[in-house]
């Protein structure tokens, strides 16, 4: 069973994927409500995959998936964010994001997407 | 500067972009519930902040409001407003029915919702300058209308009097929902984007 972290601000978002996650297998290990909670809580759980939101307080996405894979460079991170702008898109992956996902998705999408990178 | 200085031409490219922003906002929303949303065409139209409290059904009218500041080249605020209903209906509508009030999940469903919206119409602002956005996190209230839009209008320290209105109303078969977007630009500062918008169109 893999780990997940999700990271999101918003409480509902990160219950909708909370739910669709533990359906479908996967243990999450922690929630992070911003991007330094995010850091931490890689660090402490070094769970398999993450869900990364972009726009959070204190420390955005972008800011986070670069912190992050500086500690662990195999870190899969799969960014799930409103904000689809391309040029934001490519900024994340550059980053080091592995994925992106726009708001609102299919549970579908999500799945398809982690399941890549177990 | 006021809404009697915009050409026509600017005025309708300023429409536009309402169009396809709340166009992709209604695409999203219609995904979240899972259900055919059908959108009324959005009015789009300038309007004083004077004459804001009164079309969303008068000052003391209970609404939701989600607003946040968007980031880039051009700053402005983007502010989503419901009505306490619709707020209601959708909160029901995406909690599958647990949830009617205005809680701590509650009000997490609008923020989300008014977050997708903001970002909707950013991604088509986006697309049509080149330019890139980003948001800060948004922040809910829920009050009466005129308190609310108070507040912010004070916090935006306008300099101008005329704000973007995309008003949609939107239909399906479980929820009713109506909503308003205000774009609250600096203008000198947006004008630059009409500017560009405004070449483009003539090549």
């Amino acid at each position: 069973m893999a780990t997940i972290l999700i990271v999101d601000d918003t409480a509902f978002m990160r219950m909708t994927l909370k739910n669709i996650l533990e359906k479908n297998g996967y243990e999450v290990v922690g929630e992070a409500e911003d991007g330094v909670q995010a850091i931490e809580k890689y660090k402490e759980f070094s769970p398999a995959l993450v869900t990364m939101d972009i726009t959070m307080p204190n420390l955005d996405g972008i800011s986070a998936i670069k912190e992050i894979v500086k500690h662990d460079a195999d870190a899969k991170i799969v960014v799930c964010s409103a904000m689809g702008q391309k040029s934001l898109v490519i900024e994340a992956l550059n980053a080091g994001a592995k994925d992106f996902i726009v708001k609102p998705f299919q549970p579908d999408r999500v799945l398809d997407s982690l399941k890549k990178f177990q | 500067m006021d809404k009697n200085s915009l050409k026509p031409e600017q005025i309708d490219i300023l429409k536009e972009i309402g169009n396809i922003g709340m166009g992709n906002a209604t695409t999203s929303l219609s995904k979240m519930l899972e259900e055919k949303i059908k959108m009324d065409v959005p009015e789009v139209s300038l309007i004083s902040l004077s004459e804001v409290p009164e079309l969303v059904g008068g000052p003391e009218k209970p609404v939701a409001v989600v607003f946040s500041k968007a980031l880039g080249e051009v700053s402005f605020f983007i502010i989503f407003l419901m009505p306490e209903h619709s707020a209601l209906n959708i909160i029901k509508a995406l909690t599958d029915g647990e949830t009617n009030e205005f809680c701590y999940m509650g009000r997490s469903v609008i923020r989300e919702v008014g977050n997708i919206v903001g970002a909707a119409y950013l991604s088509a602002l986006s697309f049509l300058t080149n330019y890139t956005f980003k948001q800060t996190p948004p922040i809910l209230a829920i009050d009466m209308a005129g308190a609310i839009l108070g507040t912010i209008f004070a916090e935006a320290d306008l300099a101008d009097d005329t704000l973007l209105l995309i008003k949609t109303i939107l239909n399906t078969e479980l929820t009713d929902f109506e909503g308003y977007l205000f774009i609250v630009p600096n203008w000198e500062k947006f004008k630059s984007i009409v500017e560009i918008l405004g070449l483009e169109l003539e090549e």
